[in-house]
């Protein structure tokens, strides 16, 4: 007595709601239970028998005898749907049916041959030996033309060089020496032209007229007043005719 | 193809021609430049007595003091700035040509330099008058009935 008590304890500490549930055998059946299962029994195999006993896969009568037509049916009705889908879409695609459109006509292939036009082939020009060598001579003549005319352009837009310089100096003083030991310093002079000396002073910036003026007048009272300047502007031409200078 | 390689030798032909014509003028021009040039370094020398010494010095100086006058009056400066230039460089150089002739020397050879352009100008004048006076003389014989003189 003392244990079940100890193990009531136990068990209060371990769950009070399993230890509150009463000392009652819950796998009880009523007094009678028994006595009326036999006949229970027996119904409910009398039961399984009679459901047993039905076909489920059952057909209806002359199903087989229509189901060929019946599927052609179907698969005919699914045409029509495709067919008015694609009319709608394209009625170019739904015009060509069912029809194979990759057929050629009877013996096509066979005549293929007797049908192909023949292109006239390109005229063959053999390239000689003595064309090729030509070639060669007109471009070695072109190449060499552009050369001169480059080298020419160098010649012309190059400056001299200090060497160069240094010879024609030399050169001029050899000239000069031969000047000066032969004593034609006059006599080379008077062989200078006018142009010549005009333009060597001008590229020493002189103003020639100016020059030729300011040489020709030991007498300023010759010049021109300047008075006269402001009324003719050819008066310095004038006063250089005057002096046989222009 | 055949057309277009003569078109190219044609142009290269005309443009080599004229290049060489070029070429042959300014040798000419350059001769002519040489003989007055000549006519300045005699000048120059017999003024300021060079020594062959002194000539070996002097002149390459005043080939580059030359080549820097020439492209300063090539130039389109101001006549003002131009001189102004052209008194630089010449101050420039008078060290140097101090340094070869002397000082004294050095200040004869501005002198001289600017009197060879005298001279210049003065055959210039005597050319032009000269030339004035046979074309007034040919003119006074036309007028007379003379013929005129053969050029």
């Amino acid at each position: 007595m003392k244990l079940s008590e100890d193990i009531l304890n136990e068990l209060k500490t371990i769950s009070k709601v399993v230890s509150d549930v009463p000392y009652l055998n819950v796998f009880t059946v009523n007094a009678d239970y028994f006595s009326g299962i036999n006949d229970e029994l027996k119904a409910r195999i009398t039961a399984d028998a009679l459901y047993g006993s039905q076909n489920n896969f059952a057909v209806p009568t002359g199903y087989f005898e229509t189901l060929s037509f019946n599927i052609l049916q179907r698969i005919k009705e699914e045409e029509n749907e495709v067919f008015t889908e694609t009319k709608e879409h394209s009625a170019l695609i739904a015009s060509i049916g069912n029809k194979n459109i990759y057929t050629a006509p009877k013996h096509y292939f066979e005549e293929l041959s007797f049908t192909t036009e023949e292109k006239p082939l390109a005229k063959v020009i053999k390239m000689s030996s003595a064309r090729g060598v030509f070639k060669y001579a007109v471009a070695a003549v072109v190449t060499g033309l552009i050369g001169i005319g480059i080298i020419n352009i160098q010649d012309r837009s190059d400056e001299k060089l200090p060497d160069e310089v240094s010879i024609q100096t030399a050169a001029t003083i050899s000239s000069a020496n031969d000047i000066l030991k032969t004593g034609t310093f006059d006599k080379e002079l008077e062989t200078v032209s006018d142009n010549d000396i005009v333009q060597y002073l001008q590229q020493g910036g002189q103003d020639v007229n100016a020059a030729l003026v300011a040489a020709s007048t030991d007498d300023v009272t010759t010049l021109p007043e300047a008075a006269e300047y402001l009324l003719d502007e050819n008066a310095l031409d004038n006063y250089l005719k005057e002096k046989n200078l222009n | 193809m055949k057309k277009f390689i003569l078109y190219i030798s044609f142009v290269f032909a005309i443009f080599n021609a004229s290049a060489q014509a070029d070429v042959t003028g300014m040798e000419q021009n350059s001769k002519k430049e040489e003989k007055i040039k000549a006519l300045y370094v005699a000048y120059i020398s017999q003024q300021l007595s060079l020594t062959a010494d002194e000539a070996q010095k002097f002149w390459p100086v005043h080939a580059q003091y030359e080549a820097e006058l020439k492209n300063i009056n090539q130039g389109n400066a101001a006549e003002l700035d131009r001189q102004q230039a052209v008194l630089n460089v010449k101050k420039k150089y008078q060290g140097n040509f101090n340094r070869i002739l002397g000082t004294e020397r050095s200040n004869n050879f501005y002198r001289q330099d600017a009197e060879f352009r005298k001279k210049l100008v003065e055959r210039l004048k005597q050319m032009r008058q000269q030339r004035q006076n046979n074309n007034n003389n040919d003119g006074g014989r036309l007028q007379r009935g003379g013929r005129p003189r053969p050029q």
